[in-house]
C-alpha cells in the first residue's frame, strides 16, 4: 500500500471477503484527504462508495484474474479513482440485438457510438474514440412513464451505477501491457458544493 | 437463511437479515423470494430496517424477483430503506419500478 496527501495506492485481492476492508480503507483516506478543504459532502461520499464497490464487485465477477490495482488521485477539484487489472478486457453485450462488443475493438472502425440499453427513460450509451477507450454516458430520453424492465436491464446495473454516480466514467485497455483500466471521476467544490452530475 | 419470514393476515412479511446486501447474498435472496412466491405469497413486504448497504448484484435479484412476481399478479413492497439504500433505488430509478413505504404499517395502512 502507497498512501500520500495526494495519491492512494492498493492492492485488493479479488475476494468477496475483501471489499470491506478494501471500502474502509479507500472511504478513511477519503475523508481524511479532504479534511483541509472541507468538500466532501454527503453525496458525494455516498457515490464514491457506490462507484468503489461496484468496481470491486466487477474485479471479482469479471476479470479472472486474482488481484487488481486500485489508486485514488486527490486532486484540487476532483477525486478521480482508477481500477487497473491485466484480466480479460472489457466485454459488452449490447441490447440491440444482442451483440456482443469486445476490447481492444477489432471488427469496428473508431470514433464509433453503441446504445448499451435503454429503458424507454434513459440510454445508457458509450462512445469510442479509439480501439482502446469506452467512455460511458447516460441520455436522458423524452418519457414521462416508468422505466421497463428488459432482459438485459439487471445486467447492466452494475455499468449504470457507475456511469450516473461518477462525473465521469471511462474504460482504456493497454495493448502494450494488457492493462484494464476504469477510471471515476468526482468533482468537488471548494465550498463544499459538488459540482451537478 | 438470508430473510426473516412472518406471515400476519396472509401478508408475508420478511426482513433482510445482513448488513450488506451485495453479491455475497443475492442469489440466495432471489431463492428465497421466489420460493415464497411459489408457496402462495400474494403480498410479499420486505424491510430492509437491517441494511446499510445495497450493490448491482442484490439490486439485480431484486428485480428478478418482481419480474417473477408481475405476471403472477403478487406484489412486492419496499420498506425501511435507510437513506443510502433509498438514493441508490433513485439513483437507477427503481424507486419508480417498485412500491416503496416508510414502514410496515405505512404499507400495510395502504391495503385498508
Amino acid at each position: 500500500m502507497m498512501e500520500t496527501r495526494n495519491k492512494f495506492e492498493k492492492v485488493f485481492r479479488c475476494d468477496l471477503q475483501e471489499i470491506s476492508d478494501m471500502l474502509n480503507s479507500c472511504m478513511d483516506y477519503v475523508e481524511q484527504s479532504r479534511v483541509l478543504t472541507n468538500d466532501l459532502t454527503e453525496d458525494v461520499r455516498s457515490r464514491f462508495k457506490w462507484v468503489m464497490t461496484e468496481l470491486l464487485t466487477n474485479a471479482i465477477k469479471h476479470s479472472g484474474v486474482p488481484e487488481c490495482a486500485v489508486l485514488i488521485v486527490n486532486d484540487q477539484k476532483k477525486l478521480v479513482l482508477e481500477k487497473a487489472d491485466k484480466g480479460l478486457p472489457l466485454a459488452i453485450k449490447l441490447e440491440n440485438g444482442g451483440k456482443k462488443v469486445s476490447w481492444p475493438l477489432e471488427s469496428i472502425t473508431p470514433p464509433v457510438e453503441f446504445e448499451i440499453y435503454q429503458n424507454g427513460i434513459e440510454s445508457l450509451r458509450l462512445s469510442a474514440p479509439s480501439t482502446t477507450r469506452a467512455v460511458f454516458s447516460v441520455e436522458e430520453m423524452e418519457s414521462s412513464g416508468n422505466p421497463m424492465i428488459s432482459e438485459l436491464t439487471t445486467e447492466h446495473f452494475g455499468l449504470l451505477i457507475l456511469t450516473k454516480a461518477s462525473d465521469a466514467f471511462e474504460y482504456e485497455y493497454e495493448s502494450q501491457t494488457g492493462t484494464n483500466t476504469f477510471r471515476c471521476i468526482f468533482n468537488l467544490k471548494p465550498d463544499g458544493n459538488e459540482a451537478s452530475v | 437463511m438470508i430473510l426473516h419470514t412472518n406471515e400476519v393476515d396472509g401478508v408475508i412479511q420478511v426482513t433482510i437479515l445482513p448488513e450488506e446486501a451485495n453479491l455475497s447474498n443475492s442469489e440466495l435472496f432471489k431463492e428465497e423470494m421466489i420460493s415464497l412466491m411459489v408457496n402462495g405469497a400474494k403480498l410479499i413486504i420486505v424491510s430492509f430496517e437491517n441494511v446499510n448497504y445495497i450493490d448491482s448484484s442484490f439490486l439485480g435479484s431484486l428485480v428478478v424477483a418482481l419480474k417473477y412476481a408481475l405476471p403472477r399478479n403478487i406484489d412486492i413492497y419496499l420498506v425501511s430503506l435507510k437513506p443510502d439504500v433509498h438514493n441508490l433505488l433513485t439513483l437507477i430509478r427503481m424507486d419508480k419500478v417498485f412500491k416503496i413505504y416508510k414502514d410496515h404499517q405505512t404499507a400495510l395502512e395502504t391495503l385498508r
